[in-house]
């Protein structure tokens, strides 16, 4: 698949009363790929999500999406990006399918081609059973699995999920995480917004991480690690007795070792890979007992924590 | 289906007011119009208000405010809105739309209110004489005029009932919760309609003077509505303050009421105005 800028900003901003909620804000999203955006509540996730659909006019700065400008062509934006808010709703008088047909309606779709394309989808997000029930019976579940399913009717170039999971059991969480996961195979990029660290860290290729409205960082989750900790990308703990700072020497000269603390007992390594082999290694050689030996692989939790701690200084 | 009970509620108080009223007085021309105005009031036979004022007052406000009050915030709390918004569609159409079709409601309650007080009129001798009336006079069937004027009086509720759609959509807008957009509204209307009738009543009766609050009282909706609504259907009698012998003809009537007309669409027009633009400025988030 060849990979194009699908979506990209430019010092994109917004006011409100003098409060600046997004504060020029650069990052791109390429066709085919994963973008998570995460931040805490109140990040400024909704309201860019708002500029680049042009829902809301930008302060200063501008989008481009799939080669147009929200503010200036909202409706040829909306044409080709799905969309589903934090809290979704249906027409509870309506059922699943006429729910979908409308939607399908409004974006001139002819009813043949949107009846096989809404078969499909509500096939793909489980909902065959439920076609022809009234949505008002549908479960949280439901009701946010229908919601993907109608971001997905216009056959979009890429879909905007905020908070998809908001509000859902585990089983739900899942369900919906592996359904978005396979929307990239069909060309579909995926924008997540989400405050949950291991629901991005579990689907995304890239992450954006967002705080009072700038943007602290954007990579892949596995960059991310080695920027935030200047160092690798596993953490490794050795409990050992009375280390000596000879020992500490040699296992920080050893290749690919980056950093070596000592903290009592228990020697703290960040290493590129795991090296658990040759640090027992080392450790055996110089006669040193292993008590105890732990390898962690560093989560964007670490990460989210570390930049936040950052920020608050 | 209420406001369908409440349409045939209309129509009934207007068949009972019109009915005992017309066995009362017996006047010449238009008695089938006196059907929509004649009302009773009299100490013995008690009040009944007569089916332009019920109309005017009572039935059209609400039917208005019913179909207004939450065409907007409803759709956003139930989220519903910033799916549609997101939509390539633009944003007047949703207001234009939510506009078009409560004005259709409105045009089928009103036509069943009218057409329930006709169709009870053409009835009126059988019926009169079943429920112990005496029928008053011979009924004729409504002549070519009387269906003009009805007609424009159709026309001139749909306009009244336009006015407090847009009213009560306004603040559907501008508030989040159905409750509160409800009850600012509803506040408006008893204030607007009752309240003023009440108003210009007192003053009726204390002074004989047009002071300016009188005239203030006078552009509120419900008096231009029943005013012109008055002179269109009831020719003979009082007019928009003058009394006149002979029945005025139908251009007449038209020229008398011209500036109700004119007053109570402009009045729609800055309502529906104003919706429109708060909807266009505002952001409409999902949260």
């Amino acid at each position: 698949m060849n990979e194009e800028t699908i979506i990209e900003t430019h010092n994109l901003s917004k006011r409100y009363d003098n409060i600046t909620v997004v504060d020029q804000l650069n990052f791109h999203v390429q066709s085919g790929e994963i973008f998570g955006l995460l931040g805490p509540n109140g990040a400024g996730k909704t309201t860019t999500i708002l500029m680049l659909m042009g829902l809301t006019e930008p302060y200063s700065g501008n989008a481009k999406v799939c080669g147009y400008d929200p503010t200036r062509e909202p409706l040829k934006v909306k044409r080709l990006v799905g969309y589903m808010p934090e809290k979704v709703g249906f027409y509870d008088n309506l059922t699943a399918r006429e729910n979908l047909d409308f939607i399908a309606e409004l974006n001139q779709i002819d009813a043949t081609t949107a009846n096989q394309t809404i078969d499909e989808l509500l096939h793909t997000v489980g909902l065959d059973d439920a076609l022809d029930k009234l949505v008002g019976q549908f479960s949280r579940g439901m009701k946010q699995r229908l919601g993907i399913a109608d971001a997905l009717v216009k056959e979009p170039k890429v879909v905007i999920f905020d908070e998809p999971t908001a509000g859902l059991d585990p089983e739900g969480i899942n369900q919906i995480l592996d359904l978005l996961r396979d929307l990239p195979k069909k060309g579909t990029a995926v924008i997540m917004c989400s405050h949950r660290l291991y629901e991005v860290q579990r689907i995304c290729d890239r992450v954006g991480i967002l705080s009072r409205g700038r943007m602290l960082v954007e990579d892949t989750i596995e960059h991310l690690g080695r920027e935030a900790f200047g160092g690798g990308l596993f953490r490794i703990e050795v409990e050992t007795v009375k280390p000596s700072a000879q020992l500490i020497k040699t296992l920080g000269d050893t290749q690919g070792i980056e950093r070596v603390e000592l903290h009592d007992n228990i020697i703290i390594i960040s290493a590129d890979s795991d090296r658990r082999t040759q640090i027992s290694g080392i450790l055996v050689t110089n006669g040193f007992p292993i008590k105890e030996i732990k390898i962690q692989e560093y989560t964007l939790d670490d990460i989210y924590m570390k930049y936040f701690r950052k920020e608050a200084l | 289906m209420i406001v369908f009970l409440v349409a045939v509620f209309t129509s009934i108080i207007a068949y009972y007011s019109a009915a005992e009223g017309i066995s009362l007085r017996i006047t010449g021309e238009f008695i089938f119009l006196r059907l929509f105005t004649t009302q009773i009031r009299n100490w013995e036979l008690g009040f009944l208000i007569s089916f332009v004022n019920f109309t005017a007052l009572f039935f059209i406000p609400l039917i208005g405010i019913s179909l207004g009050f939450d065409a907007i915030n409803k759709e956003r709390t139930s989220g519903t809105l910033s799916r549609i918004v997101s939509q390539p569609v633009f944003r007047d159409t949703i207001i234009n739309a939510k506009f078009l079709a409560g004005l259709a409601v409105l045009a089928v309650m009103v036509t069943i209110a009218l057409f329930l007080t006709v169709g009870y009129g053409v009835g009126l001798r059988s019926v009169a004489s079943l429920l112990g009336f005496q029928p008053p006079i011979a009924f004729p069937p409504p002549g070519a005029e009387e269906l003009i004027r009805l007609f424009i009086y159709f026309a001139f509720s749909i306009i009244y009932g336009a006015f407090w759609m847009g009213l009560a959509m306004i603040f559907s807008i501008a508030s989040r919760s159905t409750a509160t957009s409800l009850l600012t509204s509803l506040g408006l209307w008893i204030f607007l309609s009752i309240g003023t009738v009440l108003i210009l009543w007192a003053i009726g009766r204390t002074t004989q003077e047009v002071t300016t609050l009188t005239s203030v009282l006078q552009v509120t909706p419900a008096i231009l509505f029943a005013d012109a609504t008055n002179t269109m259907l009831f020719p003979l009698g009082m007019t928009t303050g003058v009394f006149v012998q002979n029945p005025l003809s139908l251009g007449q009537s038209l020229l008398d009421i011209w500036p109700q007309l004119t007053g109570l669409i402009s009045l729609t027009a800055i309502c529906f105005a104003a919706s429109y633009m708060l909807f266009m400025r505002q952001e409409i988030r999902s949260t």
